[in-house]
């Protein structure tokens, strides 16, 4: 699968841009814009975790599901890498 | 029907669901009504706890055709509250806790409220408030007591209200719905006997807010069958979480709406038929149902009902024939529908119309609003009984071949959000209120970054822009502040003269 080749964070990214209807320039959301300030939702948060789940064919810990986890993008890596590792 | 005994559980004579609740206590006191986390209540155990309130309540002068908030939130002490009001023969009123003061009390007047249940004092009215009991878990657990201290029953009427709740009003003011018992209670038999949407062995999640009334249908429908209603932790409950949660907490039956499944189903009815969710409740909006019957452990019962028709006036339950955009269904007992032009004359047959919904599920109309209750409930041509009423609903529906009706959208400018009713009138009013605002124009769009969103077109000072957003989220619920404010020199005019919403619907936002 093409996304296993890339970084989590690249790969996080792309979700990110897809499910938030993002019209960004390339390289953005940096690692650290605060997506809820870029108008995510709850909503559109849980699209975002249930296609981070079904990409990565991972299951976030019960305690990774809090608004912090998807904060950005270096947190919602760490929260998937810590499933992955 | 494959439970015979199932018609039992609804007395001859049953005139209220207090006396379906009353009937399960009586029947199966041991059996668990509600279970949380921490704690399961038994059906006499509820009874007695529904007793005490009620008659602090009663001592407050609470009784029949009165009014009493419920400001708490999604809990046990609401579930226990919301009884306790109909015990006294009175009609809740569910308030959301996060809602601006300013709108609740506006609320709190147009309704004419004798008195607020609360948590713990607040200080947004000067209306009488009622601390629920602080220490519920100490007296809760006491058993012991037999069918003789069952509370004797405040016996309503069918005509009184049981409960009333507020829906967007396009005139820029909350409308307080008044639902009679009678309604709530045909709804909840045909939930039972007809429809079979729960069953004396299913537990259901508490999924939705206290303030949508789905909530009534499904705690009360539950309590009324001998089921067992599962609230989930007092916080916030993610979305995400719901798989887990269902499985923690043994439900069987989950709600979700319909702005949820849609996008979402595919990933989420695979994970709540592994917890071990048998059917899954949706509605509130046009549900895009493609891929969910795969899964044939789970079934969707997509609902659709106005607030002013109690609930819910259809169910359609999907099968593996459902087509992608599922239908809403047809009509069940105690409920009429037609589907009719601008003439009141029958659309024909696979024509779209607008829905009017006639029958005991009618609200009584708007509190307080006497006017804008006759525009929309309007003498019925075609009632039985001449005199009746009907409800035009303001939807767009056609009926297919197989009898099912299908939703086309709406007549005006009321959008749905996040399964949220919003008359985007009442957040241009707001707007057009805000200090340096000259003309506003709201709009739902789809495409607005980080998903579906209200946006409002303004012209004034933007400057002012920091006021504007402090001074919405005082007058408005969070579900309907515009998320981006786009500032313009002048709103586009197309050419019958009117604000060009199709080009604020393509116009770069933020």
């Amino acid at each position: 699968m093409a996304i296993a080749q890339q970084t989590t964070v690249a790969a996080v990214r792309t979700l990110v841009v897809q499910h938030l209807n993002l019209a960004l320039p390339e390289g953005r959301p940096t690692e650290q814009d605060d997506l809820w300030k870029l108008g995510m939702t709850s909503l559109s948060c849980l699209g975002l975790m249930l296609a981070i789940e079904d990409e990565f064919d991972i299951e976030l810990a019960q305690d990774a599901l809090k608004e912090a986890t998807f904060q950005n993008l270096a947190t919602i890596s760490a929260a998937v890498d810590a499933v992955l590792v | 029907m494959a439970d015979s005994g199932r018609p039992g559980l609804v007395p001859a004579g049953a005139q209220t669901v207090l006396d379906l609740i009353d009937a399960r206590v009586r029947d199966q006191p041991d059996a668990t009504a509600i279970r949380t986390p921490h704690r399961t209540l038994t059906y006499a155990e509820t009874a007695r706890a529904t007793s005490r309130l009620a008659d602090r309540l009663r001592r407050r002068g609470v009784g029949p055709e009165t009014i009493v908030a419920v400001h708490l939130p999604r809990g046990l002490d609401a579930l226990i509250g919301m009884l306790a009001v109909l015990r006294c023969g009175a009609a809740f009123l569910p308030l959301a806790v996060e809602d601006p003061g300013r709108r609740k009390q506006e609320v709190l007047a147009d309704a004419g409220c004798l008195l607020t249940l609360v948590e713990a004092p607040v200080d947004w009215t000067s209306q009488v408030e009622l601390v629920v009991d602080p220490e519920p878990a100490d007296r809760l657990g006491d058993r012991g007591g037999d069918a003789s201290e069952l509370p004797s029953p405040a016996e309503p009427r069918p005509q009184e209200l049981a409960y009333v709740i507020t829906t967007s009003g396009s005139t820029g003011r909350p409308k307080v719905v008044g639902i009679p018992h009678e309604g709530i209670l045909n709804l909840v038999v045909a939930s039972i006997l007809e429809l079979d949407l729960i069953r004396p062995d299913d537990t259901i999640l508490w999924t939705t807010t206290l303030t949508a009334d789905i909530t009534v249908h499904d705690c009360l429908m539950a309590l009324c069958c001998g089921a067992t209603v599962a609230i989930p932790d007092r916080s916030e409950l993610p979305i995400g979480r719901i798989a887990a949660t269902a499985r923690q907490l043994a439900a069987s039956i989950v709600d979700l709406p319909a702005a949820v499944l849609g996008p979402y189903g595919r990933s989420l009815v695979p994970r709540l038929a592994e917890a071990g969710v048998r059917l899954l409740f949706t509605g509130g909006s046009q549900l895009d149902g493609d891929g969910f019957a795969d899964h044939a452990s789970l079934v969707v019962a997509n609902g659709y009902g106005p607030t002013e028709a109690t609930v819910a006036v259809t169910w359609y339950r999907c099968t593996d024939k459902t087509p992608a955009w599922v239908p809403i269904g047809s009509a069940f007992r105690g409920v009429r529908l037609y589907v009719l032009d601008e003439e009141l004359t029958p659309a024909p047959q696979g024509q779209p119309g607008q829905l009017y919904v006639a029958g005991v599920c009618l609200a009584r109309g708007y509190l307080g609003l006497p006017g804008r209750t006759a525009e929309s409930f309007v003498p019925d041509p075609f009632a039985p009984t001449p005199g009746e009423r009907m409800y035009a609903t303001g939807d767009l529906v056609q009926q297919n071949e197989d009898g099912d009706l299908i939703y086309r959208g709406r007549i005006d400018s009321q959008v749905k959000i996040s399964g949220y009713r919003v008359e985007l009138g009442e957040v241009e009013h707001a707007v057009r209120d805000c200090p340096g605002v000259v003309d506003a124009t709201a709009l739902l769009r789809a495409d607005a970054p980080g998903g579906a969103a209200i946006i409002a077109f303004v012209v004034g000072d933007s400057g002012l822009g920091a006021v504007v957003g402090d001074r919405l989220r005082e007058r408005l619920p969070a579900h309907m502040v515009p998320r981006h404010v786009v500032w313009l020199p002048e709103l586009p005019i197309n050419a019958l003269g009117k604000v060009d919403r199709v080009a604020l619907a393509a116009m770069a936002i933020g």
